[in-house]
């Protein structure tokens, strides 16, 4: 079987770039939840905040699976 | 995959835009003053029943403070109508018993009296038959055996009259 | 279909999000080449043909108009059912996304941040009906969508701030004079970043929640043993609810972020 070097580089490309994500996306939401136990009262507006923060933090893990897929079906 | 395609361009513009402009003009405005609309309506209500609330809370404090004041001076009415009827016992109680025992005085007056006037009568009675007899005796000279029959022929109509 | 041996099953599984092929001028057995073939008849200098993603992108833009069309005819105090549904979507987009980031004078914008909302909502669960197609996993409709946000975003921001006043604002002032030789460059590239953020956000999300979810399933298919099957059957209908999810996340983020952006070129000192 013929090594593609694409489709390794796909494969490292979405590890490697969910990776940061995904750490982010956890202290993100862990943080959110700590600011939530402490002021249930202003649990909307850290919820709406969180959600933002989340979709900032998703576009770089989307960005290299789009790599990927660049990579993959090339 | 990632590749332009006109079609897909054209068709996004020309559907979103419809939908934009048909929201614009037709869909957002009824809805917002449906929603709008609502909330007043349901604002109103809220303040509404708030103000009612408020009213027969008022209302209530008054009718307790009226009631109460009603009951004290029911117990006030009360305590006179007993306090009086107390009184009137008494009073009645009094009298009767004074009644009574004027009418008991009187009774025993009456009864005295009654006696009183028997025995006079009597007397004048009896006197008098002793003035007849003694008028008859007189008249008639009487022996022994005649005069007794007589004596005891009086003394039974004496036990006749009495 | 048939492929040469050395095309691989993940090649193969991409031609399903393919719109150029044959297959996706089908629509649940409605056949739209005769539309093509007239569609291709208009004199117009580029392809305007249809398939099944367009027929979404159409059933999309009709739902949305249609529903809120529906709701905003209601009468009476109490909503019941679709039109209570459609009323709390709609009502949500108004004051937590609108009003929440636009303040008042977002209230003209609300036919267009809740016509993207719902357009893409729609789009979106549209899509995870099998034998339909998400338009929304396609960079082209994202793009469209978020170039139309990006300038919306630079004509309401000159509008509101003077033709020259929003390109100054672009830095904060009060900084020294060298550094905006560096804020210039920054500062035009996130604006630049923000609709190709929107626009690679939801088609890629999109896009990977079906390449999952097909993943899944083809595992069952490449599964040798029928006690094994059910588990990545079972798995992706799993990922199934949770693309449900994902179809109302991302709708409510584009829009909310729409409304973030355009709220910051109407009162730019934020």
């Amino acid at each position: 079987m013929e090594i593609n070097l694409a489709h390794l580089g796909a494969g490292l490309a979405m590890g490697l770039g969910a990776l940061g994500p995904g750490i982010g996306i956890g202290i993100l939401a862990g943080k959110a939840l700590e600011g939530m136990a402490r002021q249930p009262e202003a649990s909307a507006t850290i919820r709406t905040s969180m959600f933002i923060g989340l979709a900032f933090a998703e576009a770089i893990a989307l960005y290299s699976f789009v790599m990927a897929i660049l990579l993959f079906t090339k | 995959m990632i590749a332009l395609q006109s079609n897909l361009i054209f068709w996004t513009i020309v559907s979103f835009g419809l939908l934009v402009l048909l929201l614009g003009k037709f869909g957002v405005g009824p809805l917002v003053q449906v929603l709008e609309a609502r909330e007043r309506r349901i604002r109103e209500s809220i303040e509404q029943a708030e103000h009612a609330r408020l009213e027969a809370e008022r209302l209530l404090k008054e009718y307790e403070e009226k009631l109460a004041e009603a009951r004290a001076e029911a117990q006030k009415f009360i305590a006179e109508g007993k306090q009086l009827g107390e009184n009137l016992r008494a009073e009645i109680k009094a009298k009767a018993d004074e009644e009574v025992k004027l009418m008991i005085a009187k009774a025993e007056d009456q009864i005295n009296r009654d006696v009183e006037q028997a025995i006079k009568e009597l007397r004048t009675e009896v006197g008098d038959l002793s003035v007849t007899l003694a008028a008859k005796v007189i008249e008639k000279e009487l022996d022994k055996a005649a005069h007794e029959q007589l004596i005891e022929s009086y003394l039974s109509e004496v036990g006749r009259l009495s | 279909m048939s492929h040469p041996e050395s095309v691989s099953p993940m090649t193969q599984m991409f031609e399903e999000f393919d719109l150029t092929t044959e297959h996706a001028q089908h629509f649940f057995g409605i056949d739209l080449r005769p539309l093509n073939k007239l569609l291709a008849q208009l004199p117009l200098p580029f392809d305007i043909s249809v398939n099944k993603a367009v027929v979404v992108l159409w059933l999309a833009a009709l739902l949305s108009f249609g529903l809120i069309f529906y709701a905003g005819r209601g009468r009476g105090l109490v909503a019941k059912g679709l039109r209570n549904a459609i009323e709390a979507l709609f009502q949500f987009v108004k004051t937590d996304i609108v009003e929440d980031n636009m303040g008042h004078e977002g209230r003209k914008w609300l036919p267009f941040i809740g016509g993207l909302f719902f357009f893409i909502l729609f789009s979106n669960l549209l899509g995870l009906i099998p034998g339909s197609f998400s338009p929304t996993s396609n960079i082209n409709v994202t793009a469209t969508l978020a170039i139309l946000v990006f300038f919306s975003i630079i004509i309401q921001g000159m509008i509101k701030q003077g033709g020259f006043g929003f390109w100054k604002n672009l830095a904060p002032s009060g900084l020294p004079a060298w550094l905006y030789i560096i804020m210039y460059p920054l500062e035009f590239v996130s604006l630049l970043a923000k609709p190709f953020s929107l626009a690679v956000r939801l088609f890629a999300n999109l896009l990977a929640g079906h390449i999952v979810i097909l993943s899944l399933l083809s595992l069952g298919i490449l599964a040798g043993s029928w006690l094994v099957k059910p588990v990545p059957v079972f798995a992706a209908t799993v990922m199934y609810g949770f693309e449900i999810f994902v179809a109302f996340i991302q709708a409510y983020i584009f829009a909310i972020l729409t409304a973030l952006y355009i709220g910051t070129a109407i009162h730019p000192e934020h």
